[in-house]
């Protein structure tokens, strides 16, 4: 697996929101503050890429969206996973865990 | 995701992007109304937060931006959005946008409807199994000195010889093509109709579309009247019912019975006629000659299949030598000896003829193939044209595109717009072109007619046509469009707004190329204006020429005489009591009688031998009447003309023209002497003192060089011929229809029983025969004004531009004391300038160009120097005409506003 840099973050990013959103529906700032709070505030996704990532899911078919009322009394623009979308967070999951499982290797090794 | 999603997706973001749109800055209002919020709770104030919250988004536009590349609609939409502002960019200026769409469409549209005709006449093979094993078996050199029938080739005779001996070949069949009656009066009509041998389907490899076809067995002498159809008959005769095989006809006064229909787009072997029926040879009735069996009547065609591996010039070969035998055993009696000596050294060939034989394609395959010529150059001025204007239009927005690139749009995205309004120019010439190229096919073919009907020509509509017309069309447009998009939005050729028009001068090195363009254009335009005055030229003289007798006022009436009840020796009386009240109808001047019609294609031979070598030779002969000189106005030189003392009984006489004298008696005085025609059935050796000498005239046609000719009294012509038929000359100021009622009206007091065939006004038939002249002269001459036309267009257009773009500099001029007048000799002079350029170029292209016109053109060289000069000062003057306009417009600029105008 040879992934540039840029391709690397973008990889995460969408992995992160299909995380962020197998847990349930959220509108995109939804999706940033869950992400923040699932890593412990760790991770603090750029916002100017987070909306075109989602735009991005949506046209491929792995999240929809719909314009819901929220708790607040908000309406707002609500994502959620699509059948595709789970399949593809499952794939996507095992491949970051193989992924970091060389990576683990790799620096544990000792020559 | 499926496919419906998709494309609902898709449409949704094109026709309903308002909402996308508006969803899009919802989305991204709320979320920073929450991420304010957020931070307001975090302990900043409102406009603290809110600046925040923007900073941290990064730039609401570009995300929102960032959203629609994501949204991967991005394509369609802007291509969608590229043809609306192109359609109203073309919409802006529809002068431009009529002339690129129209000479572009006649372009394609012209050249294809040549090309549909040349692939009928000449490209296409014939519809049969492999037509590139089929050979036509012919006389090497021609049968010449003997009867023969349109061209066809062999005797029955030698086609027996051929069918029963020959070893090499899979298959030969004969072919003879036929106007046939059909039916009974008064439904009788002629159908075009083939005789054909029984093994002809075989050997072609055609199989019944319905029905048998006919086999060997039908070869048969005395055979029974078995026929068959081809497919287009079947539909219009009998609307495509089965019940149509087994059915009865009436051909040639005799019931005959359709066992077959050949397959659709099966017409035959002769290109340009359609074989309705097929009947076998064996059916050929035994009158007026017994064809089956005359050996020196020439009306067969053959043709073989070679065997596999076979070359026709390897069979060419076997046949030089195998023939010998075969002809000699056929050789014909009755004829002089030097006329079957010449005879039996004819020898069997076999040429290679995929594509049939046709009549209609030797008429015509130069001249179409010129009329390509033609409309491709018309095309290519339409391309350089449509590149022309373009690329000012592209140029003359100059400031806008340099805007675009300096905020940040990419080259191939302007390029690409720039190029879709082209794109768009292709789409709607094609379209017209291909309409148009359907129209002027069938329009041409029905404008050359020919005297036996009209030509039945299957104009197909292949993929080949299609890919052709497209490809021309479509891949110019392409061509010129990104060509011009990329050369206007070169890094060099822009510059920040405000800055590129500054100069005094605006760049010269833009004017270079289109300057380029439009001396392409003019040396395109001059190939097309010479060549069209050439042909008009050559038109002309035909029409014009001086064939050597009277045309204007001559009338010929074809009479009936088998039905006047007479002994045949009453006949000659009854031709002068004939002859007598013709002459008397009130506005008839002069009658006689001939036994050809004067430039019909036709000619009657008899052999002379050379008086030096012996040699048989073939000049031409007429058998006429007295005073047929004085009818046609043909100028008596020496001696007398034929009077009534000149009777059967009488010495053979004959009067001569100046080239027979030239030719037989070495231009010496011929009065008094005498020259022999030898044998022939019919015809019997004879002497003729020669009485008198007449002026040159044309014998076949009017292209035809002038031949030695020879009269002989009509009372004294040997077989007794013409006391059947007459074919009258009247030299007459009345019209033709006036005539033939008179006649009629006079013949009826001669004799009841005598019919008047039909009159045909002489000077109308012959300028019918020169109507493929007459429509090359056209087609060129409209192509040659086009041609003027798009020139003229594409100056105006160039040189307005240029006047716009060098405002400034004229300005200064205007201001520093030049006057108007000097302005407009400037410009004038420049585009002289580039049209005589121009017009170099054409002249040493026309020169090469024209060449290939030669054997088309009538008494005017390719070279033509009037033709050329006249070509050059036309154009010049359209040139100086088109810049005059835009010259005397930049003249009256005045300096002051053309100065504050940056």
């Amino acid at each position: 697996m040879s992934k540039t840099k840029a391709d690397l973050l973008q990889g995460s990013l969408d992995l992160l929101i299909l995380k962020a959103l197998s847990l349930g529906a959220l509108h995109g700032w939804g999706v940033s503050k869950r992400i923040r709070q699932m890593s412990r505030e760790a991770l603090d996704v750029n916002q100017g890429s987070l909306y075109p990532a989602l735009h991005r899911l949506e046209d491929r078919g792995f999240i929809t969206a719909e314009w819901k009322t929220s708790d607040e009394g908000r309406r707002a623009k609500f994502y959620r996973l699509t059948n595709l979308g789970r399949k593809q967070f499952v794939e996507e999951q095992e491949r970051w865990n193989a992924f970091a499982t060389a990576v683990g290797h790799t620096l544990r090794a000792n020559s | 995701m499926n496919l419906a999603t998709w494309w609902k997706r898709r449409l949704r973001s094109l026709f309903r992007r308002d909402d996308v749109e508006s969803d899009l800055s919802d989305e991204i209002r709320l979320h920073l109304d929450m991420e304010t919020e957020d931070l307001v709770r975090q302990g900043l104030t409102e406009p603290a937060a809110r600046r925040e919250a923007r900073a941290r988004l990064g730039g609401i536009e570009k995300t929102k931006e960032d959203c629609r590349d994501a949204r991967g609609t991005r394509l369609l939409e802007n291509l969608l959005r590229d043809l609306r502002y192109g359609i109203r960019g073309l919409a802006r200026t529809p002068g431009f946008t009529a002339v690129a769409i129209l000479s572009l469409a006649l372009g394609t549209g012209a050249n294809t409807a040549i090309f549909r005709l040349l692939d009928a006449v000449r490209l296409r093979s014939l519809p049969v199994a492999d037509p590139r094993q089929l050979v036509e078996v012919d006389i090497a050199g021609g049968a010449d000195g003997f009867n023969h029938q349109d061209g066809a080739q062999l005797t029955y005779p030698m086609w027996e010889q051929l069918r029963d001996h020959q070893q090499v070949f899979a298959g030969v069949l004969a072919w003879s093509a036929v106007e046939l009656n059909l039916g009974r009066p008064p439904n009788q009509e002629y159908v075009r109709a083939a005789y054909v041998s029984g093994g002809a389907f075989d050997t072609l490899g055609i199989s019944a579309h319905r029905g048998h076809l006919l086999t060997p067995a039908d070869d048969t002498p005395g055979c029974v009247g078995r026929i068959v159809i081809s497919h287009s008959f079947w539909q219009r005769r009998f609307a495509g019912r089965d019940s149509a095989v087994g059915s009865e006809l009436i051909l040639e006064g005799r019931p005959v019975t359709v066992i077959g229909v050949t397959p659709p787009g099966f017409f035959g072997i002769e290109v340009g006629q359609t074989a309705d029926l097929m009947a076998p040879i064996c059916m050929l009735g035994s009158q007026p000659k017994d064809l089956l069996t005359a050996r020196d009547e020439f009306w067969i065609w053959a043709f073989a299949r070679l065997r596999l591996g076979w070359s026709a010039q390897r069979a060419a070969s076997y046949l030089q030598t195998a023939s010998a035998g075969w002809i000699q055993a056929v050789a014909p009696t009755g004829h002089s000896a030097a006329q079957i000596e010449r005879f039996n050294r004819f020898r069997f060939t076999a040429t290679s003829r995929p594509n049939g034989i046709s009549p209609l394609r030797d008429a015509y395959e130069t001249s179409l193939w010129l009329l390509f010529g033609i409309t491709g150059l018309v095309f290519a001025m339409a391309c350089v044209n449509l590149a022309n204007l373009t690329l000012a239009r592209t140029l003359s927005r100059g400031k806008e595109i340099a805007t675009r690139l300096a905020i940040g749009a990419s080259r191939g995205r302007i390029v690409f717009q720039l190029f879709v309004e082209t794109l768009m120019l292709a789409v709607a010439s094609t379209a017209i072109g291909a309409f148009l190229a359907g129209f002027l096919a069938r329009a041409l073919l029905a404008s050359a007619p020919r005297q036996t009907g009209a030509i039945q020509l299957e104009l197909g509509l292949d993929w080949r046509l299609l890919a052709f017309v497209f490809g021309l069309a479509f891949g110019t447009c392409l061509l010129v469009g990104l060509a011009t998009a990329c050369y206007a939005t070169r890094p060099r050729a822009v510059s920040p707004a405000g800055t590129s028009t500054r100069g005094a001068t605006a760049g010269h090195r833009h004017f270079s190329f289109q300057r380029l363009l439009v001396a392409a254009q003019v040396s395109i335009s001059l190939v097309l204006v010479v060549s069209s005055l050439l042909l008009l030229t050559s038109f002309r003289n035909l029409l014009t020429l001086d064939a050597g007798f009277r045309q204007s006022g001559i009338m010929f009436s074809y009479l009936d005489l088998t039905q006047s009840g007479l002994p045949s020796g009453a006949v000659p009386e009854l031709k002068l009591r004939l002859l007598a009240t013709i002459r008397s109808i009130p506005g008839v001047a002069e009658a006689s009688t001939s036994s050809i019609l004067p430039l019909n294609d036709h000619a009657t031979t008899l052999v002379v031998p050379d008086p030096n070598t012996g040699e048989g030779t073939l000049p031409r002969f007429a058998w006429v009447s007295p005073q047929y000189f004085a009818t046609m106005e043909i100028p008596l030189l020496a001696g007398r003309d034929f009077n009534d003392f000149d009777s059967p009984s009488a010495p053979r006489v004959a009067i001569v023209n100046a080239r027979f004298v030239e030719r037989y008696f070495a231009g010496k005085n011929p009065l008094g002497r005498s020259f022999r025609t030898l044998q022939e059935p019919g015809y019997p050796e004879t002497i003729y003192e020669v009485v008198g000498v007449v002026g040159n005239t044309r014998y076949s046609n009017l292209r035809e060089a002038l031949l030695p000719i020879a009269y002989f009294p009509d009372a004294q012509e040997p077989t007794g011929r013409t006391g059947k038929f007459l074919l009258v000359a009247s030299r007459t100021s009345l019209t033709q229809a006036q005539l033939g009622d008179r006649m009629s009206q006079a013949l009826k007091t001669v004799n009841r029983g005598i019919a008047n065939l039909g009159t045909l006004n002489f000077r109308q038939r012959v300028v019918e025969s020169l109507s493929r002249e007459r429509l090359l002269a056209w087609l060129a001459g409209f192509f040659g004004v086009l041609a003027l036309l798009l020139v003229a267009i594409g100056l105006f257009g160039v040189v307005s531009y240029m006047m716009s773009a060098r405002r400034r500099e004229i300005g200064i001029r205007l201001a520093l004391g030049a006057d108007a007048g000097s302005v407009l000799r400037m410009v004038l002079r420049q585009t002289l300038g580039l049209t005589l350029i121009g017009c170099a170029i054409g002249v040493l292209a026309g020169l090469a160009v024209t060449q290939v016109a030669r054997g088309i053109l009538f008494e005017v060289a390719p070279g033509d120097p009037e033709v050329f000069g006249i070509s050059v000062a036309v154009l010049s003057l359209v040139a100086l005409a088109a810049a005059y306009l835009p010259g005397r417009a930049a003249a009256r600029t005045n300096p002051v506003e053309s100065l504050r105008a940056e």
